[in-house]
């Protein structure tokens, strides 16, 4: 290459520019949902402030079984996640006569809790799905995330003086103020950013690169399977009818083969069929890797079937990479050093998305396109964290025991976010930027005071609620407030 | 330099189409070369690696994804935009012959 120092710098800051803009809005939703996934059991129980109830996971597993055993119809298959130190009751995933259900049940009567709510399980299922249907929102994921890998290369070979800048702060002098903050927050988690984006991007290996299964596989997709997981028994129903045998002693047993380790998750294939398989895999909140060990039985006679504990050094390294995203084993200290690491990269992208704006702004009137864009990031920076808090607000409003109704707040989440995104189409941002913020403000204040104190995680779930109701506060301040003695031309640039 | 590489030109040579045309060919070679290169390599190591093919499968899928910042900043920073093609090109035909020699595994 012919190029110069300086000349590399320049290509490498342009790609980033534009990289970042890409994408930017999708990624902000991402970080901006999968940091709030740090604390999904949190926020599940903070969602059902009824449901304190405590049980033996595996006899809360057994009976959530004959529940589901008693109320899903033309089913192939329940997904158990058992509680633990961190939740109370018993994630469900399930299919029901088709339509696949996400559901939190009741460690004692099995039952689906009365407050029927996906809990945190909607922001993590936002985080990698966007609420697009499968294959395409963890297509799309996977795009951003790539797209992401280059942007923090770019930004890092860009950046000229890296650890002056982690320093330097200019506040009150528009475009040089937004970049020293986003190059601050970029830079201050480095490390954390391109772990959790790589990691991010290998979680949807088997949606976005299938190439290196297919080379060795072929059409044969299921040995992959079967060579991946050997614990897992790979059987197609028969068609027979036969009830499922008791849960518990294929639990115990399980456990007793996990050297007494606690059960993460339980998979109930093809129930009330005689090819029933009940797959038991070992918890990881002990360890980084995923999946560490599993066994699988016969559903109908409750035999065992086949037995695993990974310890090959590929596969393991693979788990591990997924399991250092998915941050289950992480204790106290590291969940909140996830969750500020991905506070700080949500912050990142949108400063980058609003340095865009006030970049050109400064040099010239904004063309039309940027315009658009400038109305665009109002609608998804500010209007998404509207959308979340009226996800919680929905939690406390709507009645329960309504139809549908944990799909009715994903709803509301949703109508709420569209209704913002309209808002900052359609207002002068001047304005749009204060409202919305506003609104997700006093909402967040609202949720903190909408339920009685009770318990460590409701305590601090309210607080977040208030430190996140003044921090919107203090935006909305510096946006009204015209500071005095700033030349007009910056003030201008600042609102 | 005989060609002027994108974001060094000057404000006047970005209006002319020679630009635009030269961004989009950069730009198409990045999206997908990296994706036809990241999937070769995967094909390619998943045949060859010597290891058992569920491991192959999971080493050469981790390695081809660390791939995939570096064809976008070639196919930016390589001299010319038919440079940064005949690039991507080139390394994707050396893949696919490595991955079309090794053949299935057993």
């Amino acid at each position: 290459m012919s190029a110069v120092r300086d000349g590399v710098r320049q290509v490498m800051a342009w790609l980033h520019g534009w990289t970042g803009l890409l994408l930017g809005w999708v990624l902000f939703v991402m970080c901006l949902a999968g940091t709030l996934s740090v604390f999904k059991p949190e926020i599940g129980q903070w969602m059902r402030p009824e449901a304190t109830a405590k049980a033996d996971p595996v006899e809360a597993l057994a009976t959530a079984g004959r529940w589901l055993a008693a109320n899903t119809k033309d089913t192939t298959g329940w997904y158990l996640t058992a509680p633990d130190d961190r939740t109370n009751t018993i994630e469900a995933a399930y299919d029901s006569g088709g339509t696949f259900l996400y559901r939190a049940l009741d460690p004692v009567s099995g039952a689906s809790v009365a407050r029927e709510t996906m809990g945190g399980e909607f922001f993590y299922r936002l985080h990698f799905e966007l609420e697009l249907p499968y294959p395409w929102g963890r297509m799309l994921a996977s795009l951003a995330a790539a797209v992401m890998l280059t942007a923090l290369i770019t930004g890092i070979i860009a950046h000229r003086r890296i650890f002056r800048d982690y320093f330097t702060f200019r506040t009150g002098k528009g475009q040089r103020s937004w970049l020293d903050g986003h190059n601050a927050l970029g830079v201050l988690a480095l490390p954390f950013h391109l772990m959790i984006t790589f990691t991010g991007l290998i979680t949807l290996a088997s949606v976005s690169l299938p190439w290196g299964v297919d080379a060795a596989y072929g059409e044969n997709v299921a040995a992959m399977y079967a060579e991946i997981a050997p614990g897992v028994a790979q059987r197609a129903p028969t068609g027979t009818k036969a009830p499922l045998a008791p849960l518990a002693p294929m639990l115990h047993e399980a456990q007793r083969r996990f050297g007494g380790a606690p059960i993460g998750r339980v998979y109930v294939l093809n129930p009330g069929d005689s090819g029933a398989v009940v797959s038991v895999f070992r918890a990881d909140a002990s360890v980084v890797g995923y999946m560490p060990a599993e066994v699988s039985f016969d559903g109908a006679t409750g035999r065992m079937l086949a037995e695993w504990t990974e310890n090959r050094p590929a596969i393991q390294t693979y788990n591990t990479v997924y399991g250092l995203h998915m941050g289950r084993f992480a204790p106290a200290l590291t969940r909140w050093l996830y969750f500020l690491g991905g506070a700080m990269l949500t912050l990142t992208i949108a400063s980058g998305l609003v340095l865009w704006i006030v970049k050109r702004r400064e040099r010239a009137p904004l063309s039309l396109a940027n315009r658009i864009l400038e109305r665009l990031n109002v609608g998804v920076i500010a209007g998404v964290p509207l959308g979340c808090v009226a996800f919680l607000l929905a939690n406390r409003v709507l009645p329960l025991g309504i139809a549908g109704r944990a799909e009715a707040e994903v709803s509301i989440a949703l109508w709420t976010a569209a209704a913002a995104l309209v808002a900052g189409a359609v207002l002068p941002p001047r304005l749009a930027w204060p409202l919305l913020f506003g609104l997700t403000g006093a909402g967040c204040l609202v949720a903190a005071l909408s339920v009685p104190l009770g318990g460590t995680v409701l305590i601090l779930g309210n607080l977040m609620l208030l430190v996140t109701a003044a921090a919107f506060a203090a935006l909305v301040g510096r946006q009204l407030l015209p500071r005095r003695a700033t030349p007009v031309r910056r003030a201008r640039a600042a609102a | 330099m005989p060609v002027p590489r994108a974001a060094s030109d000057s404000k006047s040579q970005r209006q002319g189409w020679r630009y635009r045309a030269n961004i989009a060919i950069r730009a198409v070679t990045a999206c997908l070369g990296t994706y036809a290169v990241a999937a070769l390599l995967a094909a390619a190591l998943a045949r060859t690696l010597p290891m058992p093919r569920v491991e192959a499968v999971s080493l050469s899928t981790l390695l081809a994804f660390l791939l995939a910042p570096v064809v976008p900043i070639w196919a930016f920073l390589a001299a010319g935009p038919w440079r940064a093609l005949a690039g991507v090109v080139a390394l994707s035909l050396l893949l696919y012959g490595v991955f079309w020699v090794a053949g299935p595994p057993a």
